[in-house]
Formats: structure tokens, C-alpha cells, sequence
């Protein structure tokens, strides 16, 4: 039975179920468990306390009641923090000055010394945020004290002179800053866009179409396949992980089964351009996988060189990355994808014009086709 | 002339893995280090809806234009807009600026001002949020001043009650917060993982399918091993050194302990490639399984997300079934932090802990396997 079942992986067929069905899921699986905890929560907090007054405190206390911050150490030594730092126990070190207190009520503006580890720099933002929200609102509420004391303001007067332009800061579609909502339904479709390239390298070799509306056939089918299992697992991280999906369903769909059909053509292409199986794989996803490293999805085109931003924007994974992450936060319908559903389109269609030609001039797929199958045996 | 093409095949073949092995991590280091050179993010589109349309209003609509940052990239004259302009990324911003915005401030009632952002590209929605309240901060700056003045206090100490508690940032390792810097290490990790991996299938499976008395030793093997990890090492060695130079990757940590953190990610690596190699009949079967690990072991190895958000016992069971946790991390706080030893020996006994594991496991496995080959096919493929 067991031997049977590891021989059922091992074919080539089984192979696939594997690569674009099993492994996938199981790689969502852990990544929804690992990012459990939806917003960035107790970052290592050090606080070095040099004031210690009433004031001091209440700013420590601000701090240690904020859930994304856990304060693991107070100390009142600066190198302490800094070794807590350097060894990774902590990422964000807090310095309130030596008279700092005494300092603001005579007007000295003390300067609160805030330490951030950037080796952590994608929950930096987050905690900078949150922290300086905690600062601004102790400020403001000095700041009112001192305009009540020694302007003798009224406490309204006082509170509206504080902050004499208040700008409200709305983030929408993610209002909660989630690092896993803004990254989790990109990586999968980085995961599986590895799988849909090696399924349509694949596919290219199980066997020999003459004619052009076979291989559109095949890249149709595989690339449906591929879409199938990417939107399984979206629809597994939205039921079970609690990851949000906004959008317009039907839209989500087209999408992703555009996108997969761009891949698994690539892939196609490759496969039908190289013969030796393990090369076509190697390349076809040498140049598919580090697409999610170089589209807009984790750094943004905005500061890329001119000519990577032209680069970029002729990867799907470009235009399918930013979709599914507005798709699944905002609620958008199909007339904001039709700008990506017209790149799919034409990158399919310059796709089916390789592939004639590939096919055209190079009709076989594979010359290790026939030892493939007598390994298999 | 003549030309020996199968003596050349394959003597291009043979060295075809330490290609891979010492060449792939220059490639991609040069066109992704290029990709991430960009700093800072400037620029940002914003849309700004002036509903006041004042001297001061616009006054405050030309210095968010004036900034680095941000380009006002129009104006827009309803609030239904700014939806669109956002849903569709015209704009990532619309600053709002209410009617009667410039009376209320001048009789003191605190006008409040809204800045819609796109929060669905965290990197952009920080960067935007923070050029945008950079601007308004240097307004209510000389606003407090004006108003201190006003009442009566001295022009020294109204600067100083306007200041009266600074916050300074201070980011430690990486003052500007350049992604290359926190990122690069870990792609030099992951393409030492890939291509050391994929040169390892293509050894253990071909020397798998070879008839019993052609196949390489134990000992043979071991050497090829080895010369691929010093192969590998000279890799990423070529991979730091073009960042550094090209790039100003800086690279506080020694390069001796990179490459000892490295010899023991490889070694313990392949335990697990014997493993796979036992698994697999085909080459490209494995080839196959292993591009796929590519992104998932990163995004589990403690890299991007950190261990203190994973739920208790996560990275514990990571750390038992792939090496990475114990090479990626530590490279870039090495590189980054110029830390020593003396904080990194636990990534290496890690390592070793692990390798220690694997490969007897991984030994045992693949001998199993060519122990059921030999007595069920004496003869393979490549005999015919």
C-alpha cells in the first residue's frame, strides 16, 4: 500500500498532484498558521528609564498596555539595550533623558531617544507608527497643561491650540496595518506560480501535439488546473485563516485563471524550446520565481530604476500580485482588472504566436522523451 | 580541425554544476541588487481635494507639492472621487481640505484635515503618510509659534514650548531603512539553498541509476560534495562582493563566519538531499519538488516574519525539518549588525545538531535505496 502510493507520486501525473495540489496546500496551511496573529503584536520592547518620575511612567505604562509591544526588560543601562538589540531580544529600545520631566516644564525640549532594529524592516513601520501615536498624544497632553498654566487658556481653548491643524489619517482597505493581509494571498500566488511553470514545462512533454490548436488545448487545460488549485487555497486562507476577500468574486476568478494560463504558457514555451527536462524546469523557473522578488508586490515599482519599472510591467505576476491584493482588501469589480485582463490577453496571445513558431520549427518536444518513458518502466 | 563535440558535451557537463553552484548567486545578485537600489520612495502620486480654496489652503497644496515625496498629481472637486482616484491608484493619497478651512483656523476652532491613503501597499502608505504629516507638522509648528507670540511669550521660549518633548528616531544598522540591505542576504541565502540543492539531485540521482560497479563510492561522493560547498561558498563570496562594490551593500560582519554558517547549512543540507534523492527515481521529478521550496522555506525560516509573532512551537518544528532558520537569519544580522561568534554559536550548533540528524538519516535512505534497485533491476536505463 505504501509502496503503491509513493510509486503514484512518482509518475508523472502523480508528480503534478503533488507539485501543483498537495505541496501548495500544505505550504498554505503553514503559512496561514505562522501568520496567526493578523496584526504585528508584542515587538521585544527595552525601556531605559533616566527621568523616573510620575511622568516617565505613565509614558512606560502607555507602552506596556499597547498590544504591540512586549516590554521584556527596564534598565538603566543604555549598553544593556543595545546588546539586547545586537543579539535579536529586541527590537525596539526606548531612552527617556535624565531630567526629562524637569526639562519639559522649563521649556528645554528633552529629546526621547527611540531605537529601532531595521534587521526587522517590514514590522518596523508598524511599530514606529504605533509608538509615535503613543508619544503624540503624551505630548499633546503636556502641551495642553502647559497652555492652561502659562497662556491661561480655558481647557477647550487649550485643546484646540494644541494641535492647530488636526489631520485625521484614514488607511483604507487595511485600516488595521495587517502585515499578513497585505503579504499572505501574494505569497501563495508566488508558490504557485512555481507550480504552474513546472506544470506547463511538464506539460510540454507528456505528448507530442501536431498542431496548434492542440497545444492551446493543453496550456488552456493545465493553466485551468493551475487556477483551480491557486483559487482553492485563496478561497482555504479566506474560510479557515480568516483572510479577507472584498472584492468582486467573478472578477477574482477571471484573474487568477488568466494569470495561470500566462504561466503555465511560459512554462510551455520553455518546455517545447528545451529538450532536456530537468534544464527546461531549471530555466523556466529561474525566470519565473524571482518575479515575486522583482514585481511591485514586496518592493515598489515607485523606486526602481526606470528601466526595471518597464521591465516589471511585462511579468504577470506584476499586474496579478497588485490585483489579488486590492481584490481581496478593497471592494473592486471588474472595472478596475480590465487594465490586467487586457496584458493577460495580449501576453497570451504574443504567447500562441511562439508557440506556432516554436512548434514550427522544432517539432519535437523532447528527445529525451523516449528515455524518460523506459525510466518510468 | 577537427572537434571532439561528445568529449566537449560532456566536459562542458561536468562543469555545468559548479557553474550553477558559483555563478547563479552573481546573476541574480546583480539584477535584483540593481531592482533594489532605489532608496527612498518618492514621488508618490496624491490627488488633493481643496474644498476651501484659500491662500493658505493652496499655500499647504504647494509645499505638498514642494516635497520629495509627493507629486500632486491634480485636484479633484468631489468626495466621490477620491474612492475612484484611490480604487483605481491614480492616486495612492487625497489630502482633504475642508470648506472654511483657513476661518476656522484664524478663530481658533481646529479645522481638521483628512488624508485618505492606500493602505493596501503598506511601503507607500507609510512613505505617503509620512511625507503628508512632514508638511502639516511644519505648518502647526509655525502656527503654535505664532500663537505663543501672540500671547505674549518670548520668541526663544515659544520655539522651546512648541518642541516640548521631541521623539528621535534612531535605526540602528540600517539608518535608511534601504530594503536591498535588509533583504539582499537573504536572497544570497536562498540562491546558495537552490542552487546547491539542484546540484545535489542531479549528482545523487544519476549516480542512482548507474549499474552497481560504475557507481561513485562513499568517499567519491563525498568529495564531489564537498567541492560543490566550496564551490557554493566562492558563490556567494562573488554574490557579497559584487553587492558591495556595485551596490554599497555594506557588510559589517566577517567573512570567515559567513562562510563557516555556510559549510554548515550545506552540510546539513544535504541530509536532506539524500533524503530527496531517495525518494526520487527522476531528475526532474526532484529538480521539480525542490524549486518549489524556494519560497516557502524563506518566508518560514524566521526571515520575514519573526518568531515572536509565530504561534509557540512553530519555528521549533521548522528548525527541525529544514536548515534555513539556522544560515538566513543569522547572514543578515551578521552582515548587518557586525555581530560575532559569540551570538551565532547556536545557529551553528544548530545547524550541526541538525546535519547530525539528517544525514545519518538521509545516508541510510538513499543506501536502502540502491540496495532495492540493485536486487530488483540489476540493470538500468543507462546500461542499455
Amino acid at each position: 500500500m505504501k509502496n503503491n502510493i509513493m510509486e503514484i507520486f512518482r509518475s508523472k501525473k502523480g508528480m503534478l498532484i503533488l507539485l501543483v495540489f498537495i505541496l501548495p496546500l500544505l505550504f498554505s496551511i503553514n503559512l496561514g498558521i505562522e501568520m496567526k496573529d493578523n496584526i504585528v503584536s508584542a515587538v521585544p520592547t527595552i525601556i531605559v528609564d533616566h527621568d523616573k518620575t510620575d511622568f516617565s511612567n505613565t509614558l512606560t505604562s502607555y507602552v506596556k498596555d499597547n498590544r504591540s509591544f512586549n516590554v521584556v526588560l527596564y534598565t538603566d543601562s543604555e549598553q544593556e539595550m543595545k546588546e539586547y538589540i545586537e543579539r535579536g531580544d529586541a527590537v525596539v529600545g526606548i531612552i527617556y533623558p535624565e531630567d526629562m520631566y524637569k526639562d519639559m516644564r522649563k521649556g528645554s525640549s528633552p529629546n526621547i531617544l527611540v531605537f529601532y532594529d531595521t534587521s526587522q524592516l517590514h514590522m518596523l513601520a508598524f511599530s514606529k507608527n504605533t509608538l509615535s501615536q503613543i508619544f503624540m498624544t503624551a505630548q499633546a497632553a503636556f502641551m495642553q497643561q502647559v497652555y492652561i498654566g502659562n497662556l491661561g487658556m480655558s481647557a477647550s481653548e487649550a485643546l484646540n491650540e494644541v494641535l492647530p491643524i488636526n489631520i485625521t489619517y484614514t488607511k483604507m482597505f487595511n485600516p488595521a496595518g495587517s502585515l499578513k493581509d497585505y503579504i499572505l494571498a501574494g505569497l501563495i500566488a508566488a508558490i504557485m506560480q512555481a507550480a504552474m511553470v513546472i506544470m506547463g514545462a511538464e506539460a510540454a512533454k507528456f505528448k507530442d501535439v501536431d498542431n496548434l490548436r492542440g497545444h492551446i488545448k493543453t496550456i488552456f487545460t493545465y493553466g485551468t488546473a493551475g487556477s483551480l488549485s491557486l483559487m482553492f487555497l485563496l478561497f482555504l486562507q479566506v474560510i479557515i485563516f480568516g483572510m479577507p476577500y472584498k472584492g468582486s468574486i467573478t472578477a477574482g476568478i477571471a484573474t487568477s485563471w488568466l494569470f495561470s494560463v500566462c504561466i503555465v504558457m511560459f512554462g510551455y514555451i520553455i518546455g517545447r524550446m528545451i529538450s532536456d527536462r530537468v534544464l527546461a524546469c531549471q530555466i523556466s523557473c529561474f525566470l519565473v520565481i524571482p518575479t515575486s522578488l522583482l514585481s511591485d508586490f514586496t518592493f515598489p515599482m515607485l523606486a526602481m530604476p526606470t528601466v526595471m519599472q518597464k521591465i516589471v510591467s511585462l511579468f504577470p505576476f506584476t499586474y496579478y500580485s497588485n490585483t489579488l491584493r486590492r481584490i481581496s482588501l478593497a471592494e473592486i469589480g471588474w472595472q478596475y482588472i480590465i487594465g490586467d485582463l487586457t496584458f493577460y490577453a495580449a501576453f497570451i496571445s504574443v504567447g500562441i504566436l511562439i508557440v506556432y513558431l516554436v512548434t514550427k520549427y522544432k517539432p519535437s518536444a523532447s528527445t529525451s522523451l523516449i528515455k524518460e518513458e523506459v525510466t518510468e518502466l | 580541425m577537427n572537434i571532439n563535440i561528445s568529449a566537449a558535451v560532456k566536459s562542458l557537463k561536468s562543469i555545468k554544476p559548479y557553474a550553477i553552484l558559483s555563478l547563479i548567486p552573481l546573476v541574480f545578485c546583480l539584477i535584483l541588487g540593481y531592482t533594489y537600489s532605489g532608496v527612498f520612495i518618492e514621488n508618490i502620486p496624491i490627488a488633493i481635494y481643496d474644498m476651501d480654496n484659500s491662500a493658505f489652503s493652496r499655500e499647504i497644496a504647494e509645499e505638498l507639492n514642494a516635497s520629495d515625496g509627493l507629486n500632486v498629481i491634480g485636484y479633484i472637486q468631489s468626495q466621490e472621487e477620491v474612492e475612484k482616484m484611490i480604487l483605481s491608484e491614480e492616486a495612492y493619497g487625497v489630502v482633504v481640505i475642508p470648506d472654511n478651512f483657513s476661518g476656522d483656523l484664524n478663530s481658533g476652532k481646529n479645522p481638521g484635515m483628512m488624508c485618505y491613503i492606500n493602505g493596501a501597499n503598506f511601503l507607500i502608505c507609510n512613505n505617503c503618510n509620512f511625507y503628508v504629516a512632514d508638511v502639516i507638522n511644519r505648518f502647526n509648528d509655525e502656527i503654535k509659534l505664532e500663537i505663543m507670540e501672540g500671547r505674549g511669550v518670548a520668541q526663544g521660549k515659544a520655539e522651546a514650548y512648541g518642541g516640548s518633548l521631541n521623539f528621535v528616531d534612531r535605526y540602528l544598522y540600517n539608518p535608511q531603512m534601504s530594503y536591498m540591505q535588509y533583504f539582499m542576504p537573504g536572497i544570497v541565502c536562498i540562491l546558495v539553498q537552490q542552487s546547491f540543492l539542484a546540484c545535489m539531485a542531479s549528482l545523487l540521482i544519476s549516480n542512482k541509476h548507474l549499474p552497481a560497479e560504475r557507481r561513485r563510492s562513499g568517499k567519491d561522493l563525498a568529495g564531489v560534495i564537498a567541492s560543490y560547498i566550496i564551490f557554493s561558498m566562492a558563490g556567494l563570496v562573488i554574490g557579497f562582493i559584487s553587492l558591495h562594490t556595485i551596490f554599497n551593500l555594506t557588510l559589517r560582519g566577517s567573512m570567515p563566519i559567513t562562510l563557516l554558517l555556510q559549510a554548515v547549512f550545506l552540510v546539513a543540507l544535504t541530509g536532506v538531499a539524500l533524503t530527496m534523492a531517495a525518494f526520487f527515481k527522476d531528475e526532474a521529478h526532484c529538480v521539480e519538488f525542490i524549486m518549489l521550496f524556494a519560497v516557502p522555506t524563506l518566508l518560514m525560516s524566521g526571515y520575514v516574519w519573526p518568531v515572536y509573532m509565530m504561534p509557540p512551537g512553530f519555528m521549533a518544528v521548522q528548525r527541525i525539518i529544514w536548515p534555513l532558520c539556522y544560515f538566513a537569519p543569522a547572514v543578515r544580522n551578521l552582515q548587518l549588525k557586525g555581530i560575532g561568534l559569540e551570538i551565532l554559536w547556536g545557529n551553528i550548533v544548530g545547524g550541526l545538531i541538525f546535519a547530525a540528524v539528517w544525514i545519518p538519516l538521509g545516508i541510510w535512505l538513499y543506501r536502502r535505496c540502491l540496495r532495492t534497485k540493485d536486487e530488483t533491476f540489476p540493470e538500468t536505463v543507462n546500461d542499455i
